[in-house]
Parts: structure tokens; C-alpha cells; sequence
């Protein structure tokens, strides 16, 4: 039924009920002067009795049920996708970005920190440098694949032509520091600075738009089927005033089929309702305690990693004027660790929701603490010209060691994100399985609503012929 | 799995579009462009292109930039000089390089400096401690004036050209080095003797050296980066067209990479000195008489002539030498 004659049809129906008709007799004292208004008053010629009038609030009811079955699923398809959307597209996205970001801060504090080491890099180090590149460049397709934004592609044009460039130049340095030629040092510069300046900064944007997409998918799955709801309470208020209307001409009570019909859009509405409060309340629950969690603890890695590249780039500088600046990046990114009120580890702390994850963000605290302690002895041991003891202590994996004090807080961090991607996808699973047959049931329920208010209505118009 | 998920979303785009009228549905299959940028070539941190010259300064004149203060009393530390606060504070603080190979340069298999800077700040501590205690700052080209000026350091031993202007802001030690000016190129570049003949090219040299001035005078465009080293880089990735500064610092270019090629005219004599403190005459004394010690005891031809890892040494890139002679005023 096209739209634009219910909307013509509506009209006179709803001026005409004012008219307060409760007789069962053909209405001729209200109608409109045909000379004022001719199209009008045929119309309500043709409604003006009774059969007619049932005809068409037949015709009203089967375009309402329709339209509120078409609706209903269409909400819930458009959901599901979203949610899948959640889960795959833009959840994964996110995911994808952060993951980019935190693997190129990874294999710059690695890179620097086998410089500093100094001779043949150890296989540790260079295993983890390998998996990082590994990680980012795959996780980088991925992003790829599903992103939507026009900065979120320029991002990821702009890492994807920056990344091979600096794996590039790695190579170089470590060719050349392997045989021992200082200008391998040189190269280390140049891609840690083509790092900073250009894959870091790009890394940070592909995980800004990839968040707020995903952050805009989740609002999407989240929000409550407005456009379905407002059919279903409308055909419910049609089907009632059909019943009483009904009831007050007729003297019947009951109408089994107009019964039949709105039993079955009130389930429809309780099904709707139900499945998208529930799928709306585990969407937000995977935002709260795992995508937004995520976020958090990977800003905390990030600042985590960074300032571990600082440590050993201060050291690798050796007093110079740029030695001063990268010392100035570690206390800004311990200050943004170790920050109690708005820091991402304090927040994530403050959204904790599980307690087996309360320990892990609490020694994951008191590691950046300790690393913090470590740092100043060993900033103190250069100062005063031990710059052997200050790189033993900087590159120690002993207890109490920066390095291992770095690698543990990194572990933590990882632990929790591992924790809260859990809980994401977990919730996400969740906010799919409400939505389970809720497609199918709200469909056939609005063609039982259909059908009971045609056979209802139906039977009523037939009485007159 | 795949088609019904497809036909899924096309259904629903579908009716949401035509049914419903919801936007952002409808908006979402969009595709963004991808864009079409020109490769940048990575550049060194710091690198100034074309590089920022300070006001030239009129060159006061000094008399001769290379006489020092004479060594009135020789290897003696006076309770209350500069030499006895040094002991006191248990380390002499000494800016270097850590990018010239063979003068100052960090050995990226030990971590530890090396090179014939490094060397003589180690026998300068070894004539005031009796040992090695020197606390090494790697310091850049236009880091050296300031940090001798603060008092970060003690002393810089860094390639560092004695003229006249520097005399303003630092004392010198006699000279105990003597380069020269020449020009670098990479590969099937002609090599060229003078910078005219590089007018128009790109020619690199570090920031606030005395080679990127003598550049910028030249028809050449300077561009200035924060180390030596990063020079050679630009030079290999042909981001550079040559590099123009000392044969001390070129001759270890070309032991890094033998498609550097060296001119062999001298542009311009560079006398190498200690820069100290010009409140501290007494430790300009001091070193100059080490600096007697070390000509005179043979110490200097044997670092001259030391050879690294690699089987490099001073001479062996740039031919034999004997110290320059010391001049006092």
C-alpha cells in the first residue's frame, strides 16, 4: 500500500471520529458542502457508512501491522548487523588500530633499547622487534579492510607507506652498527625520529577514528527501535479504538480475530522491546568494561612504552642537548602512567569492574612506581658520570632491573587487555544472542496480527452485504 | 556463512533506505578515497633545509686565533685552581662527539667512545687524577660554545675550529690538530675541488659548524643537520649532492663507505683546539701543557697512528702527520 494515501485516508478518518457517531446509520448530517470541498466530501461519503468505514479501517490495520512487522525487522536485521558491526567491522577496527599503535611503540623501545645494549643484538630482542613489525603490518590490513572514515584511510595510506620505510632504515643502522661504523647510530636516528614525527602520529589518529567509529556503531546497536515502536503503539491504539468502536455498534464484545491481532502485536512489542533493551544493555556493558576499558590500558601501554624508549634514548644521546628532550618525554609519559586522577591506568582502575583484574591493575601501579625509583638512580648514576652503571641498571633484567621493570609493567597491561578484549567480545556475543529469533518471531506475529484483523474486520463488513 | 550475512545487509540497507529513510544506513557502504601522495623521503631529526644561518657576525680580528696562553706552571695543580676544584669534584666533565668516527664515536659492538678526542680527554685526566675519570657528554656542533659557557662541561674536545670569533666566547688550548676544508661527493658524482662547482647543488654540513658558514657563502644551498653523521646518511640517500667540511671528519665518511669520494684541494685551514672557559685561564694553561707533554713524550703519534677494529687509524686515512707546533701569546 503506497504511503501517500493512508496519509490522505487518516485525515478524514480521525476528523470524522470526532464527529461522535454512535448510531449504526449512514452519516449524512456532517458532511461538508460538496461545492466547498468535492474531493473531501466524496471521500466521506464513501467512509460515511458503516461497511465502508470497516473497509477502511481495515485497510488502516493491515498497513500498520505490515508496516510495524516490516519495521520490527528491519530494526532487528539492522542490529544485528550493527552488532556484528561491533564484533567485526568497526570492533575489530578498533582493536586493529590499537594494536598497530602499541606494536610500533614496541619495536622502537626494542630497536633502541638493543642499540644501547650494544654488540650483536640479543635473539630475545630481536624476535620481539621481528613480531612487533609482524603484528602492526597485519594488523594494519585489517584496519584497512574495514575502515570507513576518510582520516582513518589517510591514516592508514600514510602508516602503510611509512612502515617498510622504517623497517628500512633499521636494517641499515644494525648493518652498520654490527660492524661496528657509527653511522649505523645515524640511521637509528633517522627511524626513530620517522617514528615519532610521522608512524606514531598517524597510529594515534587511525585509533581515534577507528574509537569513535566504533563508539558510533555502539550508540547505533544501542539506541531503541523508535520507528518500529511508534507502529506497533499505533496499530495498538487503532486495534483498540477498532474494538470499542466495534463493541459500541455492534454489542459484541468480543472480536476473536481483532483479539488475535492485538495479542499478537503486544507480543510483538514485548519481544522488540525486550530483545533491543537487552542487546542495548550488553552493548554498553562491552563499551564500559571492554572496548572504552581497552582504550584506556592501551593509552597507559603506549605511555608505558614511550617512556621506555625515552630511558634508553636519554642514555643513548649521552648528555646532549637532545638527551635532555627525550627525558623530558619519559617524565611526560610516566606523569601520564603514574597520573591518580585523570591517567589512563587510574581510570581503568576507577572502571574496573572485575575483581580478578583489581590485583593486575594495582601491581601493574606500584611496577611503574618502582620503574619510576629505577629510573632516578639510574639518571643519577649518569649525572655523575657512571654512565656504565647507568646503562647496566637501565638494561638489567634482573629484579629491580629497568628492563625488567618495564617488561613486567608491559606484561600487566597486556594481561589486562587481553581481560577486558575478553569481555568485549563476551558482551558482544551476548547483545547477538538477545536478538535471536526475535526477526523471525516478530514477523510472523505481525502477519498474525494482519490476519487476525482482517478476518475479524472481515466478518463484521460481511454482515452488511 | 558469507552470502546470507551479505543478503542480510543488503536487505537491510534496503528497507532501512526505502522503507524507513534512515541516513545513516544508507551512508555507511561508502568507500573513502584513498590518497595519492608523493613519497617523502625520511629525513634526519633536526635537519634544516635550507639551513637557518645566524647573523654573520664581523670576525673580530684576534691577532692569530691559534696562539694560547703560555704553560707558566706546567703539570702544577695550586690548591684553589680550576685543576683542584676538578679533583675535588672526582671527575672531569668533557664534551665529545659520539658520531665522528675515528675522533669521537661510540663503538657500537662495546658501547664505549673512541677516537683521538676521546684519548686526549683521557690523558688529561690521567695527568690531573693519575686515571681515567672522565665523565663523557656527546655533545653537538652548536652545543659546544654554550656548554662550555654554562659550565656543563669542564672542557670540549670536539673537532672544534679555533678562530677569532670563538675566542669572544671561549679560550682555547694550543692547537693539537690541523685540518682541512674539503668536499665530499657520492658515487658517479665528478668529484669537484671548490664549491663553485657546486653551485645550485646541495651541500651538507652540521649546524652551527664553521663549514656550513663558508657553505652559505658559496653558490651552493646549504642544509644543516645536527651531526656529522647525519650528513653521510643524506649523502647515501641522495638527499644530499656533497658534504663539505673537514678531511678529519671526511676521510671517516669514507672509511664507513667507499662510494664517498674526497676532493683533494684544501678549501681552508681548521686549527683544532681545547675549548675552555675564559674564566678559567689557569686550566687553559694547564691543558697546554699537557698538550707540550703529549707532543714531546711521542704519545700524540701514537694515537695518530692507532688503529681501531677495523684496522683504521688517523694516518692511515690521512696520511702521516706530526703535531702542530704549539703557539703562545
Amino acid at each position: 500500500m503506497p504511503t501517500g494515501t493512508t496519509g490522505n485516508t487518516m485525515a478524514p478518518l480521525s476528523s470524522h471520529q470526532s464527529g461522535n457517531s454512535t448510531v449504526d446509520i449512514p452519516r449524512q448530517r456532517g458532511g461538508s458542502p460538496s461545492a466547498v470541498r468535492p474531493k473531501a466530501s466524496r471521500l466521506l461519503n464513501r467512509t460515511g457508512s458503516t461497511p465502508g468505514r470497516l473497509t477502511l479501517l481495515m485497510a488502516v490495520l493491515a498497513f500498520l501491522a505490515l508496516a510495524s512487522g516490516v519495521a520490527g525487522v528491519a530494526d532487528v536485521v539492522s542490529r544485528d548487523d550493527l552488532i556484528d558491526g561491533v564484533s567485526d567491522g568497526s570492533g575489530r577496527l578498533g582493536l586493529a588500530a590499537l594494536e598497530v599503535y602499541q606494536s610500533l611503540s614496541d619495536a622502537d623501545a626494542t630497536a633502541t633499547s638493543a642499540f644501547l645494549a650494544g654488540g650483536v643484538e640479543s635473539p630475545e630482542l630481536r624476535d620481539r622487534y621481528d613480531e612487533d613489525i609482524n603484528r602492526a603490518s597485519i594488523q594494519l590490513a585489517t584496519a584497512a579492510a574495514s575502515i570507513t572514515t576518510q582520516a582513518g584511510a589517510d591514516a592508514v595510506a600514510r602508516l602503510s607507506a611509512d612502515l617498510p620505510v622504517y623497517t628500512g632504515l633499521i636494517e641499515n643502522a644494525r648493518t652498520y652498527n654490527q660492524q661496528g661504523l657509527p653511522v649505523g647510530a645515524a640511521y637509528l636516528r633517522e627511524a626513530s625520529g620517522l617514528m615519532r614525527d610521522r608512524l606514531l602520529p598517524a597510529a594515534q589518529e587511525l585509533q581515534d577514528t577507528a574509537g569513535s567509529q566504533l563508539a558510533e556503531t555502539q550508540d547505533s546497536a544501542a539506541t531503541l527501535p523508535w520507528i518500529a515502536l511508534a507502529f506497533i503503539l499505533l496499530t495498538l491504539g487503532v486495534l483498540a479504538f477498532t474494538q470499542i468502536d466495534l463493541t459500541k455498534r455492534t454489542n459484541r464484545v468480543f472480536n476473536v480475530g481483532l483479539l488475535a491481532s492485538t495479542v499478537a502485536m503486544v507480543l510483538v512489542l514485548g519481544w522488540l522491546g525486550v530483545a533491543s533493551f537487552l542487546a542495548a544493555g550488553h552493548i554498553d556493558s562491552g563499551r564500559e568494561s571492554g572496548s572504552a576499558q581497552i582504550e584506556r590500558l592501551a593509552e597507559a601501554r603506549i605511555a608505558a612504552l614511550q617512556a621506555r624508549s625515552a630511558e634508553s634514548v636519554t642514555l643513548i644521546a649521552r648528555g646532549g642537548k637532545s638527551a635532555a628532550d627525550y627525558e623530558a618525554v619519559f617524565v611526560t609519559q610516566m606523569g601520564i602512567l603514574l597520573d591518580g586522577g585523570s591517567g589512563p591506568l587510574a581510570k581503568a582502575r576507577e572502571a574496573n569492574t572485575d575483581p580478578e583484574l583489581t590485583p593486575v591493575l594495582d601491581q601493574a601501579l606500584a611496577t611503574a612506581q618502582a620503574w619510576q625509583e629505577v629510573h632516578t638512580t639510574l639518571r643519577g648514576d649518569d649525572q655523575r658520570g657512571e654512565y656504565t652503571k647507568a646503562v647496566e641498571l637501565a638494561l638489567s633484567t634482573d629484579e629491580g632491573g629497568a628492563a625488567k621493570l618495564s617488561r613486567q609493567l608491559d606484561d600487566l597491561l597486556a594481561q589486562a587487555i587481553q581481560s577486558a578484549g575478553d569481555h568485549f567480545r563476551a558482551e558482544t556475543k551476548a547483545a547477538s544472542n538477545a536478538l535471536t529469533g526475535a526477526g523471525i518471531g516478530v514477523g510472523l506475529l505481525a502477519v498474525v496480527c494482519l490476519a487476525g484483523s482482517a478476518n475479524g474486520l472481515q466478518r463484521r463488513i460481511a454482515e452488511y452485504r | 556463512m558469507k552470502t546470507p550475512q551479505r543478503i542480510r545487509r543488503i536487505l537491510a540497507v534496503a528497507v532501512a533506505c526505502g522503507v524507513l529513510a534512515t541516513t545513516a544506513a544508507c551512508a555507511a557502504d561508502t568507500a573513502p578515497e584513498l590518497p595519492l601522495g608523493e613519497a617523502a623521503p625520511p629525513m634526519p631529526v633536526g635537519v634544516q633545509d635550507p639551513a637557518e644561518l645566524p647573523e654573520v657576525s664581523e670576525q673580530p680580528d684576534c691577532g692569530d686565533p691559534t696562539a694560547s696562553y703560555r704553560p707558566a706552571n706546567g703539570l702544577n695543580i695550586a690548591p684553589g685552581s680550576s685543576m683542584a676544584q676538578i679533583r675535588a669534584n672526582d671527575v672531569l666533565k668533557v664534551g665529545v662527539d659520539q658520531n665522528t668516527y675515528l675522533f669521537g664515536y661510540r663503538d657500537p659492538s662495546t658501547n664505549d667512545l673512541s677516537g683521538f678526542d676521546v684519548e686526549i680527554a683521557k690523558e688529561i685526566s690521567k695527568a690531573i687524577f693519575g686515571s681515567v675519570k672522565v665523565q663523557f657528554k656527546a655533545i653537538s656542533s652548536d652545543q659546544r660554545v654554550p656548554f662550555v659557557q654554562e659550565g656543563e662541561v669542564d672542557m670540549v674536545v670536539r673537532t672544534m675550529t679555533m678562530n677569532c670569533a670563538r675566542w669572544q666566547d671561549v679560550a682555547f688550548s694550543s692547537e693539537y690538530f690541523r685540518a682541512h676544508q674539503q668536499i665530499a661527493v657520492y658515487g658517479d658524482h665528478k668529484v669537484v675541488e671548490t664549491l663553485a662547482e657546486l653551485a645550485g647543488e646541495r651541500v651538507c654540513a652540521a649546524t652551527g659548524s664553521t663549514s656550513i658558514r663558508n657553505i652559505a657563502d658559496s653558490a651552493a644551498t646549504p642544509v644543516a643537520v645536527p651531526e656529522w653523521t647525519d650528513c653521510l646518511v643524506m649523502l647515501q640517500q641522495g638527499t644530499v649532492d656533497a658534504i663539505s667540511t673537514d678531511n678529519a671528519i671526511l676521510a671517516g665518511f669514507a672509511a664507513q663507505d667507499a662510494q664517498v669520494k674526497l676532493s683533494t684541494t684544501s678549501l681552508s685551514e681548521e686549527p683544532y683546539g681545547i675549548a675552555i672557559n675564559s674564566e678559567r685561564r689557569d686550566l687553559v694553561e694547564y691543558v697546554n701543557a699537557v698538550l707540550e707533554d703529549l707532543r714531546g713524550s711521542g704519545r700524540w703519534d701514537q694515537l695518530y697512528q692507532a688503529a681501531d677494529r677495523s684496522g683504521n687509524s688517523l694516518q692511515s686515512l690521512l696520511g702521516s702527520a706530526s703535531p702542530p707546533a704549539a703557539k703562545y701569546q
